[in-house]
């Protein structure tokens, strides 16, 4: 079960942590000083110059260095692409070169930089494609390397692709460095804390930073780099920022300078150091003769629980934390209906809602017993980390969706949960160890809820036990001693709270607690709940699941945190209640309750485009007007005086989408309350929207998928760069009667005409496009059958089509 | 960076008529938010060039295009030249997107304003650089424009090494992720040149962005 420890790792390995180990310096400098052309990929010298990356790597180990670096950077098979060589090719005759050069006294690490592509969704490669790329890289060098390098990385992702592929199919130890920019923060928007807790969870020998930056600006953030890990730490700064000439880049800073600020480093607890771009062997030579061998400082770094998202962490063990709980469809119809049908962007904005009131987590449950459950976990953790900085909490039993999310988030996730059933410790325990999670631990067994908090106190040492023979460490374990309804039991809350006590305080283990099962089936329940979690937070709660949508439990939360000094000069408290009065309760909706408005009708309020109001209205309505007399008799009369103004040119485009996000306001309130009713919705029709392959600007695509909804229609919207097979199926599969493709730019027209030419083969259906770059006759001669010049236009002409097929 | 309000308008498809208070008042109030978050970053670097009729050359690198040539006719160096917003911009405008149509499409907008006015900033530094030696700059001209090829994307990547420097990186269809970024040649001649301009320059006089109008 556990993985097969290494056998024979490399003495410079051993001394990680313990001596100083030097890394040597720059390459790809020295190489264009030896001949190497702008644009030219230096890895292809591992076959064309192998002496000249020879001699450098054995100028490299002349200097002292203890581990070298192969000469694989990009050594990648998209960039090796159009080369006419392999990545095994290329690699090998790297490793070999490095051996060589290193002539048994040094190591040597198999390089690997970033893939050159930005990941989706905000690029186009995908998480596993991006692992398969490194995968390749690994399976070429891991025979005759001694560690894995993957440095100058700027995105937490690529990270965890680089490192999986690493540890699935290899035993090398793994050193990870970044490259932080001048606010200390990652190209993809991490902190230093965030990139570092994600490389620690899944294992690395070592973290650190490198390139980009000079000693200089690096000397600021390694007093933050070395309190944010207890693993050994790596440096490898350029040689100062680059001054470019005439095509020419330099670097400014000399070997005695970089020497100086190296020394310093490794003074303050730096376990690895060496140079990037710019660093030569003179560099490296001083550096050795300064540190090398030279014990490493001990550091005090207080062992802490902390789990991440792309972009931040949070940190248990302060104030107590915010887990939201509302992403669970249990007693919701309207998330329920949400997720059955694919509407993600009712789960984005419960998750951004949540966050908003003062979630630091968010809990993520989509288990619905008639759902491919993996497959829209997938889906909704890869959407939640896309729009919120919030880490998330997979939630669920599945292990295969468990897993999955596991895999694709894009931080350090928190697991709920682990039990002290055998089967539960022994399936989830060794997926929270492999892909580096916390986990929540629910103190039941086999046997069901104890009554007795010392019974329930047993069951969580069982399970920290068990974890930790897995090598998952206690502080990444949060237990959670079950909040039982205190209707059922006068004591219930008590054996809670002391259980929590004790492990709290006796195991030094975080704690966490599903707050609002206290107040089951009585009434106004927030009252019990929230003085409820004051006295958890007194007893030592770390974290809460619950609702920041509720006003009372925010006050009681706030009040708590003011009151223990969690909240320094009672800023938060201030900020949340400053000129308020007694505020009426947060609703639960995406807007605020909005004030009555005298002589406003749902259908101005469409018109005028004003989302509180239509909501308000809706409602109202719905009181005593069937739902689909609201649709046909207000909604859609006001959504056509609208397009009509559009089309007339009296009204532009932002006015019309404000309109539009107006009526979707109403249609939610009206799905909330077919949902309520379990009444199913009818639709006009379904209809694809897709952003062509290879085109990746979706804005207008998802105008017109929100206008087309408006209409009534059931828009299946299968994103941007959608390959033509994808469409083609999908439009099988749902029997499609129209489809809609955009495509922005001239490049990627051709791949618009393709995907028509593909589905005219194998489906009856009509093709509608769009885009800046198109017109009515470049559509035709593409063989679309209608060209929407815009948004309305697709609107007028799916409900022709369809009223004509009724 | 500062907001250019009539080019906000211009993306919105205003083209010159009055728009909304609610329009302008939210595209303010999303500029704001998105000056606060941004982090833009550019990276270029000067070469020598050879400029004939129909081919520029630089650093080992020979363009074909007319257009470019013509564009940077008489000049003795050029910039290789890209910006960007940064993920964060893709990144907010999906967030803003997911719960209001209206405003993402506004914030799409504000960006694509923004990336303009702060590839003028940062070019508008190198000019005066370039003046203090008696030197004028061109403006920007990007792969894509005329018959200077998309495929050029790629050299200018792998010169100012953008994936690394500036986080940009090309999709196979040579376009640039984060979307809100810019790549050009910016030429460098000892004449001024005024001109040019951008839009009035351009063969596709349907183009619904066209400045000062258009179809």
């Amino acid at each position: 079960m556990k993985r097969k420890e290494v056998l024979n790792l490399h003495p410079v390995i051993e001394k990680f942590g313990k001596s100083a180990v030097i890394f040597d310096g720059g390459m790809g400098t020295l190489l264009q000083a030896r001949g190497l052309r702008g644009g030219e990929l230096p890895e292809l010298w591992n076959l064309s110059h192998p002496e000249a990356i020879l001699e450098i790597q054995t100028a490299y180990a002349d200097a002292g260095c203890d581990i070298l670096k192969s000469n694989t950077f990009g050594a990648n098979r998209l960039k090796l692409k159009k080369t006419g060589h392999t990545v095994e090719e290329v690699i090998s005759a790297a490793l070999s070169i490095a051996r060589k050069a290193s002539a048994g006294r040094t190591a040597v690490a198999l390089d690997i930089g970033p893939s050159g592509k930005l990941l989706e969704p905000y690029g186009d490669l995908s998480f596993e494609d991006a692992y398969d790329l490194f995968r390749e890289m690994i399976l070429a060098g891991r025979d005759n390397a001694d560690l894995i390098l993957i440095e100058t990385m700027s995105d937490t992702y690529e990270v965890k692709a680089a490192m999986l592929a690493a540890k699935e199919n290899c035993d090398l130890p793994i050193v990870v460095t970044y490259t932080f920019d001048e606010s200390g923060r990652l190209l993809m928007g991490g902190d230093i804390e965030a990139a570092v807790t994600l490389a620690e969870s899944l294992g690395a020998a070592a973290v650190g930073m490198n390139c980009s930056l000079g000693p200089e600006q690096m000397e600021q953030f390694v007093p933050r780099l070395l309190q944010s890990t207890a693993l050994p730490v790596c440096i490898n700064p350029n040689a100062g920022l680059p001054v470019t000439v005439d095509g020419k880049t330099s670097y400014p800073v000399a070997p005695e300078e970089f020497c100086d600020y190296a020394v310093r480093f490794a003074e303050s607890g730096a376990a690895l150091l060496g140079g990037c771009c710019g660093t030569t062997p003179a560099h490296i030579r001083l550096l050795s003769e300064a540190i090398r061998g030279k014990p490493v400082p001990k550091r005090d770094v207080p062992a802490k629980t902390v789990v991440s998202s792309y972009r931040c962490t949070v940190t248990f063990g302060d104030r107590p934390i915010l887990i939201g709980e509302r992403i669970n469809p249990t007693g919701k119809p309207r998330l329920k209906q949400a997720l059955r049908s694919g509407d993600f962007d009712y789960l984005c904005d419960e998750a951004l809602n949540q966050t908003e009131h003062g979630a630091d987590i968010l809990d993520v449950n989509v288990g619905l017993p008639d759902i491919d459950e993996p497959a829209v976990m997938e889906e909704a953790v890869t959407l939640l980390q896309s729009v919120t900085t919030a880490p998330l909490q997979i939630d669920t039993s599945n292990l295969e969706a468990m897993e999955r999310a596991l895999r694709l988030y894009n931080g350090k996730p928190l697991v709920n949960s682990v039990n002290g059933k055998e089967e539960s410790l022994h399936t989830v325990l060794p997926l929270v160890k492999k892909y580096g999670a916390a986990v929540v631990a629910l103190t039941l067994d086999e046997n069901g809820i104890p009554d007795t908090a010392e019974a329930r106190v047993k069951i969580a040492e069982k399970i920290i036990r068990t974890a930790e023979s897995y090598g998952i460490d206690r502080r990444d374990i949060l237990v959670d001693t079950l909040t039982m309804t205190v209707s059922t039991g006068a004591q219930n809350a008590e054996i809670t709270l002391d259980a929590l006590d004790t492990i709290r305080h006796k195991l030094g283990v975080h704690t966490v607690l599903g707050v609002s099962n206290i107040s089951f089936g009585l009434p106004r329940r927030e009252i019990l709940t929230s003085t409820f979690f004051t006295m958890a937070m007194q007893r030592g709660l770390s974290a809460g699941i619950v609702n920041p949508l509720s006003d009372e439990l925010m006050k009681s939360y706030r009040a708590f945190c003011a009151l223990a000094g969690l909240d320094s000069g009672c800023k938060a408290y201030i900020e949340a209640y400053a000129n308020t009065a007694a505020a009426p309760d947060v609703r639960t909706g995406a807007v605020q309750q909005a004030a009555p408005v005298q002589d406003m009708t749902l259908h101005r309020a469409i018109v005028k485009g004003l989302c509180e109001q239509a909501g308000t209205l809706t409602d109202a309505a719905l009181k005593d007007i069937p739902p689909l007399d609201i649709i046909n008799g207000m909604l859609i009369p006001a959504l056509d005086e609208v397009g009509q103004g559009f089309e007339r040119g009296t009204v532009f485009l932002p006015q019309l989408l404000m309109s539009a996000d107006a009526a979707k306001e109403a249609f939610n309130r009206i799905k909330a309350n077919l949902a309520d009713k379990g009444i199913q919705e009818k639709k006009k029709g379904s209809i694809i929207l897709a952003t062509v392959k290879g085109d990746i600007h979706d804005i207008g695509k998802n105008i017109v998928k929100v206008l087309l909804e408006n209409y009534g229609f059931d828009v299946i919207d299968l994103g941007k760069d959608v390959p033509p097979e994808t469409i083609v199926q999908t439009a099988i599969e749902h029997d499609i009667r129209l489809v809609g493709l955009s495509a922005l730019m001239t490049t990627t027209v051709p791949s618009m005409e393709e995907t028509i030419r593909q589905l005219r083969r194998a489906h009856d259906c009509k093709v509608m496009v769009g885009g800046a770059v198109l017109n009515p006759e470049y559509a035709e001669a593409i063989g679309a059958d209608f060209y929407s010049k815009d948004a309305m236009g697709s609107v007028r002409y799916a409900e022709r089509l369809f009223a004509e097929n009724e | 960076m500062k907001l250019k309000l009539k080019e906000v308008l211009r993306y919105l498809g205003f083209r010159g008529r009055p728009a909304d208070a609610e329009t302008v008042r939210t595209a303010e109030e999303i500029a704001e938010d998105f000056l606060h978050i941004l982090t833009p970053k550019c990276v270029y670097k000067r070469y020598a060039v050879e400029v004939t009729d129909h081919t520029v050359t630089l650093d080992g690198w020979r363009i074909e295009s007319e257009k470019l040539a013509h564009h940077l006719r008489g000049c003795k160096a050029a910039y290789l030249f890209a910006a960007t917003l940064g993920v964060q911009a893709d990144r907010r405008i999906r967030q803003i997107a997911a719960r209001s149509m209206s405003r993402g499409t506004v914030a799409n907008a504000v960006c694509s304003a923004l990336i303009e006015s702060y590839c003028d900033e940062m070019q508008a530094e190198l000019a005066e650089r370039e003046l203090r030696e008696g030197l004028y700059l061109r403006p920007r001209f990007s792969p894509g424009y005329g018959d200077f090829a998309l495929e050029s994307q790629r050299e200018i990547f792998a010169r100012l090494e953008c994936e690394k420097r500036i986080g940009v990186a090309l999709t196979d269809t040579l376009l640039m992720t984060p979307v809100k970024s810019v790549s050009a040649v910016i030429g460098v001649a000892d004449t001024a040149d005024c001109t040019y301009r951008r839009c009035q320059n351009c063969t596709k006089t349907d183009c619904a962005f066209r400045e000062g109008g258009g179809a």
